[in-house]
């Protein structure tokens, strides 16, 4: 691993105009080399994917991180969930795949099931594993056995499926152009959502949806849409019916976003990484960035730690605060 | 001589006066056939298949051609592209290709053929080859470099080779009447070609939606001749040219991504409609004195179905907020579906979504009649095109799986019939039996697999 970054880049702005959100203090404390376009954080583990490859990264020491195992898979990886000591992989035309990274040095693939369609991203809910599965719609797979994933049903969805958030009993998909679906999982195959909202800026072929955890913290419940345009920002207040709260643009293309609390954390390509304070959902307020010397290309977020992929060269390391 | 009627004699008289009201569809001479996928009744028509169960024939073709088979009294025409290398097989499922997935380009020697069946046997009666070189274009990994479905009128078999740019008559000893050759065009997206010609009367039809230089042309079918050309504005477009033949006139009605048009028999056109999704597949149908257009990429936010009424001219688009003008008779923004052509039957318009999921219409209101049911939850998607006999739907899947479902305002699913291989391409039905063409065989289904 290499820990390549110029003094000057480090700095951090926390904006005046913040008003009462604290402003997001960000600084570098190192960096993954090679080549990567997500990234994902789960406990002290980083899993990056380039192409095809998904690489596992230990950041027990965040300035000194060590590669450990890789897999790669049949096709392109377009998204991935991480559940325990498996991961869950969406990969294209090859759809689903379960990889065993219970010995992190030497993954191993239990089971993949080909879907329908194709294979855009995945979540979890309980012992099964919903992909987004572009014209193919919601898949809903049986991932109680590791080595045979089951699919059990789909859910429909007008356009092309793009991605997938479960939260408790629902699932909220994403589909293009503008499709926001709510999914009551309780209702297995069901062609009625629970609530469908036309997002008011179509989406292009990529793009993100990112929904906050069900916790007891004061922060707001929002689901985000991004992708090359404006954040498309939904409260949920009341989880099965999103109100549209507000169309933010950010200086940049607000490629992909991260939610931590009331922060969204947005890798905006060229104009870096903005956080965007969402305590009042309606009224996004920008309350600190990192300006990288590559386009900020994904982002993900666990405790303080703040993780971005650059010009898919490499993963900077930020450490933020408060 | 005195008349004597006996019992015998007048139930005689019944049985010829029934049999007389079953009419069987005899040919199949295009794409979907006479009536856009709907057969005549006929008892000897089979409900259920497989691979063992009322095969009448089933033969090995060779290459990899995604055109319908076609059927005139004893000859079965199909065409077909073969490679004279191992080519990446054709990947079943519902995708939208970018990236590696986007275009296939052949460097191998190709042969484009086509072949004359015995409607029996199976027998090859002649095989000819009209063009042989490396495809001068690319295809998306799905197609094949012979899609379009051949046309016969019953004294020559019409072939479009998009791929090579070639269009041809033979006669049915396999002789080359004509041939012509009007460009190979690689599209923007180079996803290859599937337009099928139409004939009506003495005229082949030939539309060809590129991006780059699209047209629609009229030739002799005696002579090759091309009597007309016109330019289309048009994107790539998979859907192919109906002819509607209505109590004012005859039109030749195209759908496309720019513009729905008519054109009249000397190539004007008649009629426009702009509002269709983007990469427009359905062909359009004629039924009930409307003719319907749709389209359905699932990208696109606007996924219409048109009923449109006789008589149009000018630009007859719905302006915001309608549903229905002087000759739009209804419209649903987002029934259209991607891959598959709709079809009515009786008084309903049916819709299958690529996705296995089947709706049901009034075909003259537009009125729902029953919303998505899942034909199946697990097929690669559905591709080939409906067709409907004796009171049921048939839809089959890419995995080779016909779905058949009650004709009529209630959904039931009937049955499933299964056959091995990759299924796009439209089966044709006539004289009794069913073709389907799987991306290695054709087979002949009938009742007792008789023949």
């Amino acid at each position: 691993m290499t820990r390549r970054w110029p003094a000057a880049a480090l700095l951090v702005i926390g904006l005046a105009a913040a008003g009462a959100a604290q402003s997001v203090t960000l600084t570098p404390v190192g960096s993954i080399s090679g080549a990567a376009d997500l990234i994902r954080i789960a406990g002290t583990r980083a899993y990056v994917t380039s192409g095809k490859t998904l690489t596992l990264v230990d950041l027990t020491d965040p300035a000194s991180p060590t590669r450990l195992g890789a897999h790669t898979f049949p096709d392109l990886i377009w998204g991935l969930a991480i559940g325990g000591d498996m991961v869950y992989v969406a990969a294209d035309l090859s759809g689903l795949s379960i990889l065993d990274v219970s010995n992190p040095r030497a993954p191993v693939l239990r089971g993949s099931l080909k879907t329908p369609g194709q294979a855009k991203n995945v979540t979890l809910a309980g012992t099964r594993a919903l992909v987004a599965d572009h014209v193919a719609g919601i898949d809903v797979i049986d991932v109680s056995s590791p080595a045979r994933p089951a699919l059990l049903e789909s859910f429909f969805v007008e356009g092309f499926a793009k991605d997938v958030v479960a939260r408790g009993s629902l699932a909220y998909a994403l589909d293009q152009p503008t499709g926001l679906t709510v999914f009551n999982l309780t209702k297995p195959g069901s062609f009625e959502p629970a609530a469908a909202v036309t997002l008011p800026v179509p989406i292009p072929l990529r793009a993100q949806l990112v929904v906050s955890e069900e916790s007891s913290t004061p922060a707001p419940r929002v689901a985000i849409v991004v992708g090359g345009g404006p954040l498309q920002i939904y409260d949920l207040t009341r989880p099965e019916g999103p109100v549209h709260a507000a169309t933010y643009r950010t200086q940049g293309p607000a490629l992909r976003v991260a939610l931590q609390g009331a922060r969204a954390y947005v890798s905006d390509g060229p104009q870096g990484l903005q956080v965007i304070d969402l305590s009042v959902p309606s009224k996004p307020m920008v309350v600190g960035s990192y300006k990288a010397s590559s386009p900020v290309r994904d982002v993900a977020v666990s405790g303080s730690l703040v993780l971005v992929t650059t010009g898919g060269e490499e993963v900077l390391i930020l450490r933020q605060s408060p | 001589m005195k008349s004597v009627t006996t019992p015998a004699v007048v139930a005689l008289g019944f049985l010829v006066m029934a049999m007389s009201t079953v009419s069987a569809t005899d040919q199949w001479p295009g794409f979907r056939g006479p009536r856009a996928g709907v057969a005549d009744d006929d008892p000897a028509l089979p409900d259920t298949w497989s691979e063992k169960e009322n095969v009448a024939w089933k033969i090995a073709v060779p290459g990899l051609g995604w055109s319908s088979p076609i059927v005139w009294g004893d000859h079965v025409f199909i065409t077909t592209a073969v490679s004279s290398a191992d080519e990446p097989a054709p990947v079943k499922g519902l995708f939208d290709p970018i990236g590696d997935h986007s275009r296939n380009r052949s460097t191998a020697e190709h042969r484009w053929v086509v072949i004359d069946l015995d409607f029996a046997t199976g027998r090859v009666r002649w095989e000819r080859e009209l063009h042989r070189a490396p495809p001068p274009t690319a295809k998306q990994m799905k197609n094949s470099y012979a899609s379009e479905t051949p046309v016969t009128d019953g004294e020559r078999v019409y072939v479009y080779f998009g791929a090579i740019g070639l269009v041809a008559a033979l006669d049915f000893n396999g002789q080359v009447l004509w041939r012509r050759d009007v460009g190979a065009i690689e599209g923007l997206q180079a996803w290859g070609t599937a337009q099928s010609p139409l004939v009506y009367r003495d005229r082949l039809y030939v539309v060809n939606d590129n991006r780059m230089r699209s047209f629609i042309a009229a030739f002799d079918t005696k002579t090759g001749n091309e009597i007309w050309r016109s330019d289309r504005e048009e994107v790539e477009n998979w859907s192919s040219p109906i002819v509607w033949e209505h109590e004012q006139r005859t039109e030749i009605v195209t759908a496309g991504e720019g513009k729905v048009r008519s054109y009249g028999l000397s190539g004007e056109v008649l009629w426009e409609l702009q509002g269709m999704s983007r990469s427009t597949i359905p062909t359009p149908l004629a039924a009930h004195g409307l003719v319907y257009v749709s389209s359905g990429y699932p990208g696109s936010a606007l996924r219409p179905v048109y009923a449109i009424r006789p008589g149009a001219s000018g630009d007859i688009s719905l302006k915001p907020g309608e549903t229905s003008n002087p000759f739009i008779a209804w419209a649903d923004p987002r029934l259209g579906s991607y891959n598959t052509s709709p079809l009515v039957y009786g008084d309903y318009f049916y819709t299958v979504l690529d996705r296995g999921l089947l709706l049901c219409h009034d075909a003259r209101t537009g009125k729902p009649i029953y919303g998505r049911q899942r034909l199946s939850p697990d097929a690669s998607g559905f591709t080939a095109s409906p067709w409907a006999y004796n009171g049921k739907i048939f839809a089959i899947s890419e995995d080779g799986d016909t779905f058949l479902v009650q004709a009529g305002p209630s959904f039931k699913l009937l049955g499933k019939n299964s056959l091995d291989g990759m299924v796009l391409a439209t089966p044709a039905v006539a004289r009794g039996s069913l073709f389907i063409r799987t991306s290695t065989s054709l087979y002949r289904i009938a009742k007792g697999g008789r023949r």
